[in-house]
């Protein structure tokens, strides 16, 4: 049996590290390099049906974490579990409970329309051609695509081209979703609306979030939990309130501020 | 995985609609370089019937008219897969469909069916070029002998795709490993002129290229009118380079998959 039913968590992640392969000067390739840390031993749980914001600075290793709970990326250490499913043991069940709305607009076929980009997808997903127009036609509703659904990608607007993205992490139906700075782009109307229907899709539909920001606010006022993560090391975790204690009853924004200056600071004496 | 290929082709052809004047270039294309071979034909065919060309009807258009058209065969399944990934990865594309419960070796033959499939329209659109433009005789033609020896020869240089594929998707870089095979094939294998012109050395080495036996087979079934048990030798041989070269493909890149996940390469812009 594969599913293990001790897990509680929708996700739980265990001591996770990366590193990138640094490519070594083309005229001494038997030189070795020191690989490149991404993440390091990183650890946190998220519950069912709750929101997790992961937030730093730029480079701090957010993008990198969710491609591996995405199955695109293999941590080096520690391991992954995703609704009691093993990331790399069962990548392939995990494809079908996680969908990741990658923060880039270069994801989609530039000359097809958003209906054709939409399509090809679901039929990826699996999903009838009746049960796909039904879909594209009920997310295009609730991300009002409908006006752009005929439309070719490389004619649409930044933002819409985001909120497309977003569109189609939901074709397949996942318990988890995965989203890499979902409002970036937006404008203030469509990040509104774009935050509220995250939150329904957390506490009325039960699924899991785990969204990267760069914006403290919004990570307060989605997430149920907030992790600060610098330089590949979750630096601090908690909720908003827990993480304001932690910093001695301060701002998110201060203590975001001393986490990475601390290391930044620390950096520089090495 | 038949309605996943399904979606591949689909999307293909409808990227193909977009490119309007794909077709007319093409025939274009066929038009200008059949009609340099042709006043060469012209030469030869002022001095009498070489003796090199005799067992091949000794017409040297009809002779090299095949060569080209059916060399197109290998160029396209050798180049390929190397063309899908790097295609899907430039638009960001790859991890997008990677995400979804789809194996990379659907995501391979997808993009592979459509290519061959018009491949196979560019080979009826030389020969209907050099046909009706040229005079090119086909009466004798056994076209049904042309099916064996086209999938044969799809089968191998996939496989020989496949390796260049896996180069590409573990080096980040375009894989020269198909140009070089192609050019040297196509020397080798005699599209341009009769093998027989070889020294003895190089005659030994053209009988390890398949697509010796494919311009081989194509020319006799296809100018002399050879039924199948004619070329069986060429059959044969193509059958066994088949046999090894894709089961060898598949595995490679099946491997240099699991590394390029492993050290983050499968995306453009890690």
């Amino acid at each position: 049996m594969h599913h293990s039913t001790s897990r509680t968590s929708a996700i739980e992640i265990r001591q996770v590290s990366k590193w990138f392969p640094r490519r070594g000067p083309l005229c001494t390739p038997w030189k070795r390099t020191s690989p490149i840390p991404a993440l390091t031993q990183v650890s946190f749980e998220v519950p069912p049906g709750s929101i997790f914001a992961l937030t730093g600075p730029n480079g701090a290793g957010k993008t990198t974490l969710l491609r591996i709970l995405a199955t695109l990326l293999v941590p080096d250490e520690g391991e992954v579990w995703i609704e009691g499913y093993h990331h790399q043991r069962h990548s392939d069940r995990i494809r079908r409970l996680v969908s990741f709305a990658m923060g880039r607009e270069r994801s989609f076929y530039w000359r097809l329309t958003c209906r054709q980009n939409l399509e090809f997808f679901a039929a990826l997903y699996e999903l009838s051609a009746r049960k796909a127009q039904t879909k594209i036609h009920e997310l295009a509703r609730i991300f009002g695509l409908e006006a752009a659904l005929d439309r070719p990608y490389e004619q649409l607007s930044t933002g819409t081209r985001q909120r497309l993205g977003l569109a189609r992490s939901f074709l397949n139906g996942a318990a988890v979703l995965l989203a890499d700075e979902p409002t970036r782009s937006l404008d203030p109307l469509s990040k509104q609306h774009l935050k509220t229907l995250m939150r329904t899709v957390s506490r009325e539909w039960g699924k899991t979030i785990v969204l990267t920001t760069h914006d403290l606010h919004e990570a307060e006022e989605l997430a149920d939990t907030i992790g600060i993560l610098h330089r590949g090391q979750l630096r601090a975790v908690g909720t908003a309130n827990e993480l304001r204690s932690l910093n001695g009853g301060g701002s998110l924004e201060s203590l975001f501020g001393h986490l990475c200056e601390e290391e930044a600071s620390a950096a520089d004496v090495r | 995985m038949f309605g996943k290929l399904w979606a591949f082709y689909k999307r293909d052809f409808q990227i193909h609609l977009t490119y309007r004047f794909g077709f007319f270039f093409g025939l274009a294309h066929a038009f200008v370089s059949l009609l340099l071979f042709f006043f060469i034909g012209k030469l030869f065919g002022t001095i009498g019937t070489h003796p090199y060309l005799a067992p091949y009807g000794g017409d040297y258009f009809r002779f090299v008219l095949l060569g080209i058209a059916f060399s197109n065969v290998m160029s396209t399944s050798l180049g390929s897969l190397n063309q899908t990934i790097s295609f899907e990865r430039g638009h960001g594309t790859l991890e997008a469909i990677l995400l979804t419960p789809t194996s990379f070796l659907t995501v391979a033959l997808g993009r592979a069916l459509w290519d061959i499939s018009l491949v196979i329209v560019k080979v009826a659109m030389y020969l209907a070029v050099g046909a009706w433009f040229f005079g090119a005789d086909f009466s004798q033609a056994n076209w049904i002998a042309a099916l064996p020896i086209v999938l044969l020869t799809v089968t191998t240089f996939l496989g020989l795709g496949m390796i260049s594929a896996g180069f590409v998707l573990l080096t980040r870089e375009a894989s020269p490993i198909d140009l070089v095979l192609a050019w040297a094939s196509r020397f080798l294998a005699g599209v341009y002129f009769p093998v027989a012109v070889f020294p003895e050395w190089l005659s030994r080495l053209s009988m390890w290229v398949p697509l010796t036996y494919t311009v081989d087979a194509v020319r006799k079934s296809l100018i002399l009118g050879a039924p199948l048990d004619a070329i069986g030798r060429e059959l044969m041989m193509l059958l066994g380079f088949s046999t090894l070269f894709f089961p060898a493909g598949l595995l490679f890149l099946h491997w240099a998959f699991d590394r390029a996940r492993s050290r983050g390469s499968l995306a453009f812009d890690v």
